[in-house]
């Protein structure tokens, strides 16, 4: 009945205009709803005090920059983003060195024990982290390697993922071009060094970006073995900072302080996000098609 | 690994391929496993030999001392407490002993204390209460101050009795109480001009703290948008003002040798706990629906609120908000209010000296003899005499009406702890999974009777005390 | 295949070494070699913790002093304490909500930005941007969205005449709180495995379906859904075992409260471990946690199973 009214109305370019604008306008909206808390994080961090209680302004009226002074001038935030950004780029570059070496092994390499090896290593991601955490969390005291880098950047290392990505992507990898680098002469390492490592820029890209991202924003393991304020990372300091009261022991910062903190964590990783997203899609892609 | 080396060898050289990139990697991968191998070593390696050796080399100068402090105050507390720890070094009474202080994040300060305990390598003093204290004694990592104090001259006559009896563990002294914390109201100002009550004159009684509150509440419909009497559903809240009014009432938690829960003896717990479920059901001057306690009183959506001297730095310096200060309400039959303490601690481990102990010591008289800034600017009340007598301890810092409420309750408040392994589990001032709000937090959210909570709450507190024997 | 070392080796027990064969193949040393940092790494740091953590799980250790065996004691503690319930509920509950929750809007999501229509990409980076920020800065954010008097969502939902409700305060809303907050994050990230996932089925093949008369509801039930199930099945033992291990949005939005009613799982771990150092327990736990995820990603490889039979 509709449709026919419509037709009525309407030539058929319209009404498949309409068609499709009643499929977009859904996603559409979600997709705005989707992106409006951390737009909503920025808003309320650059509106002054009164306009953040007085309520809804979404577009603000009035902008300061106050919270952001505020939450620099009371936190060692220089020292917390150094110490991030050292973590995750040595974790990324750890990773990948081990992950790609490993990776390549398991999928390109005959050997006893791989399907083991790799049956192992997939079966430990599902072994709550919980689990080792206390022995690791022990292990890195009787070390005395709490606040250093050694205990932010080691245990991330034994992460499986880039192992998995590697694989993966290995695991694709054209065996002719392989044999051609052996006929030319190539070792195991000679084809891995000069034709694999090369034609697997993709997922190195990927990898780092994902490893990076992850390590940036990682939280339960540097709020362990972080104990003084200077060895803090990034999101564990500003997590401290706009944390209301867990000992009941002080009153808070206000909601534009603590929009301002968590601006501070966010903007580098979506910035970067923003930048090379066509790389987080594409790594997130190869987790998944190939796995 | 060294066949698989030498064939690779054997392969590469037949071919006549370049060999660098391959011996570099091989290299690099040797240097990198090796400097791992190290650095795992190294830091094994027992640090004093370090030190030793660097003290030999200045022999002349006097063996200097680092004395290491950790402290987990908020915010504001931990300001004041810095500038604290900075007018240490500044002054330098001693000056071979250096302080470095280190603010160890939120809540977890008790599990690196107690993981820095079993690596033998804790602070030397820490700033908590005596329930972590006792924890750490249990735990063996803390050395008796009584003869320590002796040695570096802190007068102990000086302290009021009672902190010396609550801060001693098995007959010996482990803690150097610095402040006392009771819990008072904070009335809003401006919300009680506006309901016009009588702001020189509050609420001493249960019947007019109930009255104020009534009236201070705001209502849209029947949601309540401002609490007159400042609740929170569940958590911290309701069960601390549930303890203070029970212990008005006379409940007493255990027995005299702590062997037995003795809560339940009398009516008190339960006309306690029906207290607290009528200032949200049956008088509705409480929401339930409060997330954070502290950041409703500082917005303004809550007017009387039962809190700790902790909080007053940082609402003095809220913009908008003007408080008054009170003690908490009669509501039973005798006055008393929720405390606790805070207090420094010393450590000891395998290979600390006894002039190492004693330069901690000297560190903890300092900070004894020179809390007036921490009693007037930072929070409690001070346990001294010589302070409490000292003409400038009322003007200095903050207002002293503002302290006064709470500096007063010390003499008829209860500690809400017992020193004792396990002791955190008995306060009513406690997070989500400590034993009271397990118990009872379901009363408050009405999904337990009273008498069902009360009865869960003695059977987990009997089974603490069963364990223990 | 052909390898440089077949022709070259010389005779003596290196070449031995190099002729040896398993499964009709010539063994690749090197191969230990390219795996050893790894494993040395992922040994001492993954596999010994686990050992030690199974092990502890039967003893009573507070960090201090020996663990002192007490064989199945933590178990049948665990087995009396009313909290275990309470936090197994939860955390069912939140799983209940997120792994369908997560599946199904990314799954929306994957078949709508396949169609590749206008705004298509900056649309798709707006799902995925939740994922890339920190656990902090979500639950800092939702907090102050959650919030009673002027946090967004109430105000937005008092404006249309819906009263002020305790998101994160009351026992009737704060699972679904939380459990919103996690699929917020998740949802990018599935849904790009499962845009892979629908860009790997030939185009062609729905189309034809559809010239056969099949509507395309039809189309998608018999043909991309069936074809979707390898990247499905991944993307729903991801969730399963996220969801099981939701821990920070907790710990920093709610601590648990009120009440418990958002305790899960591994927040009383950390409770238990970290707080009480109750080490054994905690152990304990952890591997009855590894259990439940265990069971339950059985369960679902069970079903894809039968439903793919």
């Amino acid at each position: 009945m509709s449709n026919l009214s419509l037709s009525t109305l309407y030539n058929q370019t319209s009404l498949r205009f309409i068609r499709t604008f009643i499929i977009w306008l859904p996603g559409a909206v979600v997709a705005l709803l989707w992106l409006f808390p951390l737009y909503w994080m920025l808003n309320t961090s650059v509106k002054p005090d009164r306009l953040i209680m007085a309520g809804v302004d979404l577009i603000p009226t009035e902008i300061t920059w106050e919270h952001y002074r505020t939450v620099v001038a009371d936190t060692p935030v220089i020292r917390w983003f150094v110490n991030s950004i050292v973590t995750s780029v040595c974790v990324v570059a750890g990773s990948l060195v081990l992950g790609s070496l490993t990776g390549f092994a398991l999928a390109r390499m005959h050997f006893p024990g791989r399907s083991v090896i790799f049956w192992l290593l997939i079966s430990s991601l599902m072994i709550p982290p919980e689990m080792s955490i206390v022995p690791l969390f022990i292990g890195v005291l009787r070390l005395e390697v709490q606040d250093s880098f050694i205990s932010l950047i080691i245990p991330p290392l034994a992460s499986v993922f880039p192992v998995y990505l590697y694989r993966q992507f290995f695991l694709s990898f054209p065996r002719e071009l392989e044999d051609a680098a052996a006929i030319d002469g190539c070792s195991r390492i000679g084809t891995f060094m000069r034709v694999a490592l090369p034609l697997a820029r993709p997922a190195t890209l990927a990898g780092a970006i994902l490893i990076f991202t992850s390590n940036w924003n990682s939280f339960l393991w540097p709020l362990l073995v972080a104990f003084k304020t200077e060895w803090k990372t990034l999101p564990v300091g500003m997590a401290f900072y706009t944390r209301l009261d867990i000992q009941g022991t002080s009153t808070q910062s206000g909601y534009g302080e603590a929009m301002a903190a968590v601006a501070i964590v966010a903007l580098p990783t979506l910035i970067f996000f923003l930048i090379l997203q066509r790389y987080f899609i594409e790594g997130v892609t190869q987790v998944g098609i190939k796995g | 690994m060294n066949e698989a080396q030498s064939k690779d060898r054997v392969t590469y050289d037949s071919a006549g391929s370049p060999k660098l990139s391959r011996r570099a990697l091989m290299r690099g991968m040797a240097v990198g496993l090796g400097g791992l191998a190290m650095t795992s070593l190294a830091s094994c390696a027992p640090a004093p030999a370090a030190e030793e050796s660097a003290a030999e080399e200045e022999a002349p100068v006097p063996m200097q001392e680092t004395i290491v402090m950790w402290y987990d105050l908020g915010a504001s507390d931990a300001q004041v407490w810095e500038r604290f720890c900075a007018n240490y070094n500044e002054v330098n009474e001693h000056p071979d002993i250096t302080l470095e202080y280190e603010q160890v994040g939120g809540g977890e300060m008790g599990t690196k204390i107690m993981a820095s305990i079993a690596t033998g390598d804790p602070p030397d003093i820490s700033f908590r209460t005596m329930n972590d204290v006792a924890v750490w004694h249990q735990a063996g990592g803390l050395t008796p101050l009584d003869d320590l104090m002796e040695t570096v001259g802190l007068d102990l006559d000086d302290f009021l009795p009672q902190y010396i009896e609550w801060s001693s563990l098995d007959g010996e002294l482990y803690s150097i109480t610095m402040d006392i914390l009771p819990i008072a109201a904070l009335i809003n100002a401006g919300h009680a001009e506006e309901a016009g009550l009588d702001i020189s004159n509050p609420p001493a009684d249960g019947p007019s703290l109930i009255e104020w509150s009534k009236a201070m509440t705001v209502k849209e419909g029947d949601q309540i948008t401002r609490s007159g009497f400042l609740m929170t559903g569940s958590s911290v809240q309701p069960n601390v003002v549930f303890g203070i009014i029970a212990q008005q009432l006379g409940a007493q938690p255990l027995n005299a040798d702590r062997s037995s829960v003795t809560f339940n003896d009398t009516e008190a717990p339960i006309a306690a706990a029906q207290w607290v479920l009528d200032t949200f059901d049956e008088h509705e001057m409480s929401s339930r629906d409060v997330a954070d306690r502290y950041g409703a009183f500082g917005q303004q959506v809550g007017s009387i609120f039962w809190t700790g001297p902790w909080t007053l730095f940082g609402y003095v310096n809220t913009e908008g908000l003007d408080f008054i200060t009170a003690p908490v309400s009669l509501i039973g039959d005798t006055l008393t209010t929720e405390a606790r303490e805070y207090g420094l601690a010393l450590f000891t481990a395998d290979g600390r000296t006894e002039d190492h102990l004693v330069a901690g010591a000297k560190v903890i008289k300092w900070f004894s003899d020179n809390c007036m800034l921490w009693v007037t600017e930072g929070r409690g009340a001070p346990p001294r005499r010589s302070i409490l007598d000292d003409p400038d301890y009322m003007t200095l810092g903050l207002d002293w009406e503002l302290r006064k409420p709470f500096a007063e309750a010390v003499e008829y408040s209860f500690f809400d702890y017992l020193n004792m392994v396990d002791g955190g589990e008995f306060a009513f001032y406690a997070g989500s999974s400590s034993t009271v709000p397990k118990a009872m937090d379901p009363v408050w959210a009405r999904e337990k009777s009273i008498e069902e909570g009360l009865a869960d709450l003695e059977a987990a507190w009997q089974k603490i005390l069963d364990d223990r024997s | 295949m052909t390898h440089l070392a077949d022709r070259a080796a010389p005779d003596g027990w290196l070449s031995r070494l190099s002729r040896i064969r398993y499964r009709g193949r010539r063994v690749d040393w090197q191969a230990y070699l390219f795996i050893l940092p790894f494993a040395l790494i992922f040994i001492v740091i993954t596999l010994l913790p686990i050992f030690f953590g199974i092990y502890i799980s039967f003893n009573e250790w507070g960090i201090v002093g020996d663990p002192e065996w007490v064989g199945l004691d933590n178990f049948r503690e665990a087995m009396q304490d009313d909290w275990i319930p309470k936090v197994w509920g939860n955390t069912f509950q939140m799983a209940a909500l997120v792994v369908p929750g997560t599946v199904l809007v990314a799954l929306l999501m994957a078949l709508w930005i396949n169609r590749e229509q206008w705004l298509s990409g900056p649309i798709r980076t707006a799902f995925f941007a939740p994922h890339v920020v920190a656990i902090t800065v979500t639950a800092i954010i939702w907090i102050w969205i959650f919030e009673k008097e002027t946090g967004l969502l109430n105000l937005a939902l008092y404006g249309i005449g819906i009263p002020k409700q305790g998101w994160l305060t009351t026992s009737k809303w704060v699972i679904q709180s939380i459990s919103l907050v996690t699929i917020w994050q998740a949802v990018g990230f599935h849904m790009v495995i499962l845009l892979a996932g629908l860009k790997e089925i030939p185009a062609e093949m729905g189309e034809a379906a559809v010239i056969d008369g099949a509507s395309a509801w039809q189309a998608f039930w018999r043909i991309t859904l069936p074809l979707l199930t390898p990247a499905l099945g991944l993307v729903i033992t991801l969730e399963i075992i996220s969801a099981f291990r939701i821990f920070g949005q907790v710990y920093l939005m709610t601590g648990g409260g009120p009440g418990g009613h958002s305790a899960t799982i591994v927040s009383y771990i950390y409770h238990e471990g970290f707080v009480r150092f109750r080490l054994g327990f905690a152990a304990a736990l952890s591997l009855l946690l590894f259990l439940t995820i265990l069971l339950f990603t059985l369960l679902r490889a069970r079903l894809v199973r039968e439903h793919s039979n």
